[in-house]
């Protein structure tokens, strides 16, 4: 396989990865894909996965089976191990043992892992994550009216908590933040979403850090720090993402890329969960484990295999939701993101009775974020125009 | 038809008997009609050109066909749902199997044009409005439904 292409990983950026290479003329039959599982489906319907029962052929990528029958090799089961990238070997785990694979390019794609804070329990039998079918399939099995305790509050866990909810499943939401979705939203904001997950019967708690999950062998219930107690029959842990990055470096840092993915080594791009990405607005790299940054980059990393030049200047972060009534809207950076990367000016807030919008602004009064949740049937025409306005603002950055 | 068409929407006419909904012939109708204080919305894509969901969409599952149509193709698409961030018309929505849904024109027959006895759906030029002449940026079509 020599000059050929080797992606480690098997998810969304893996699969587009080869997409975009066939598409730029790469041939297929020089493209491995090193995939622990196959075929790949996309975490973005695990929700519906749950709620809906959809069967799992409803979430998987139909681009999985279309690769293979192009010519695609496809180690399906199989793991990189280590890496050698003076030798340009990639270790692998299969079934029966071990092997090496050769690249002339190599792209990790190997993906993020749901982060465990250091709870005493967080091992026991019936505690989950929200991060593949295995947890969904887990949660499916629980029976009617179980009681569910979610910790963390971002999208993750309030989608899994909506979905636990239409199943007839009693919520608790424990949030050790001010308030939910605190990286996302703006407080107002934050605070219409948690009214309604309320109205459907979700207890939600923020400001409380999870002391303990109890039980023996089996979950049995979440203690506070303050001591108060919930009785679970499960636990989803929804506290973020952290990168899988063992390949590349020690350290669980996301690899370090440059704006067409390349890492310091020759020959060898990250994309996707376990990497870096560029942002837009400000032109800084930052970590964002979201869907449309790994297909972003997907792209760039093929462009520049075949040779063509990549000038690219980030992704702009365009998020929606739907947590059971309402939607969520998210272009460009939030309060809480622009004040980390130092370019926080204002934050503007209005509402009705069924919205809130929020508009974030640099020092220089320029526009750099919108947000917008809504309840009931409204156009939302606010988030085209922008996300147009932030294209246009700052679209001519200096470089 | 020539390829410089447009669906137009005039929510004013409708009168929420579903006749367009239940003509889409997609497993999950792309139109939807909810109810407003004073009468009826009609949500349906409007194929902006050039359409914020394509330019926001990093998988290639949106493009834009040579008669105009905004295009999904569901085995690209990953349900991301940044088509529907940037959406202004809340046209593009995620379905109940979590797959997104969007019109597709029906292949320049569009089944809810035929079904609406109201007038509230035409698809044609309206020489009047000026759109069908010349596909105008989403901005532009924004401001003449007059959102900017």
């Amino acid at each position: 396989m020599s000059g050929g292409t080797v992606i480690v990983g098997g998810g969304i950026g893996g699969v587009y990865t080869a997409m975009n290479l066939i598409r730029e003329g790469f041939p297929p039959e020089k493209i491995t894909i090193i995939a622990r599982e196959w075929p790949a489906y996309s975490r973005h319907r695990l929700a519906e996965f749950l709620s809906s029962k959809v069967p799992f052929g409803r979430i998987a990528l139909g681009l999985s089976k279309r690769l293979s029958w192009m010519g695609v090799r496809v180690l399906a089961g199989t793991e990189a191990i280590s890496l050698d990238t003076a030798e340009k070997t990639v270790g692998i785990k299969t079934n029966g043992g071990t092997s090496e694979v050769e690249y002339g390019n190599l792209v990790v794609a190997t993906g993020g892992r749901p982060f465990l804070p250091p709870i005493p329990g967080v091992g026991l039998k019936g505690v989950v994550t929200f991060h593949g079918s295995n947890d969904v399939e887990f949660l499916s099995s629980l029976p009617g009216g179980s009681r569910t305790v979610v910790i963390g509050a971002g999208l993750v866990g309030l989608t899994a908590a909506v979905a636990l909810r239409k199943l007839g499943h009693g919520v608790t939401v424990i949030e050790a933040r001010g308030r939910i979705l605190p990286n996302l939203l703006e407080g107002p904001l934050a605070e219409f979403v948690g009214d309604h997950l309320t109205r459907l019967g979700i207890q939600v708690l923020t400001s409380s850090l999870v002391e303990e999950v109890e039980g023996d062998e089996w979950v049995e219930g979440v203690r506070l720090r303050g001591g108060e107690e919930f009785w679970a029959k499960s636990v989803v842990m929804a506290t973020g993402v952290r990168p899988n990055s063992g390949l590349l470096r020690r350290d669980g840092r996301p690899i370090e890329v440059d704006e067409a993915g390349r890492t310091g080594f020759p020959g060898v791009y990250a994309l996707g969960d376990c990497a870096m990405s560029r942002d837009f607005i400000t032109g800084e790299f930052v970590y964002r484990p979201l869907g449309f940054v790994a297909g972003h980059y997907a792209q760039l990393v093929a462009r520049a295999i075949v040779g063509r030049a990549v000038a690219d200047r980030g992704v702009i972060p365009t998020v929606y939701e739907a947590i059971g009534p309402v939607e969520v809207y998210a272009v460009g950076l939030g309060g809480a993101e622009a004040e980390k990367l130092g370019v926080l000016g204002d934050v503007e807030v209005e509402g009705g009775e069924n919205w809130r919008e929020a508009r974030v602004f640099d020092a220089d009064g320029r526009l750099i974020g919108w947000e917008r949740v809504q309840s009931g049937h409204l156009h939302s025409v606010g988030s085209a125009n922008a996300y147009l306005r932030i294209r246009e603002l700052h679209g001519g950055r200096a470089e | 038809m020539s390829g410089k068409q447009l669906l137009h929407i005039l929510p004013e006419r409708c009168t929420g008997c579903m006749d367009c909904v239940k003509a889409c012939p997609m497993e999950e109708p792309a139109i939807r009609i909810p109810k407003t204080p004073g009468g009826w919305d009609i949500v349906v894509c409007r194929h902006c050109s050039p359409a914020p969901c394509v330019d926001a969409c990093k998988f290639g599952a949106l493009w834009v066909k040579e008669d105009g149509t905004v295009f999904l193709a569901k085995e690209l698409c990953t349900s991301c749902k940044a088509c529907a961030a940037v959406c202004p018309f809340g046209a593009v929505f995620l379905g109940p199997t979590g797959e997104m849904v969007k019109c597709d024109l029906c292949n320049g027959e569009p089944k809810c044009v035929e079904a609406c006895k109201e007038g509230a759906l035409l698809y044609g030029g309206t020489p009047d409005k000026g759109l069908a002449r010349e596909r105008k940026p989403v901005r532009e079509l924004l401001s003449i439904r007059g959102f900017v």
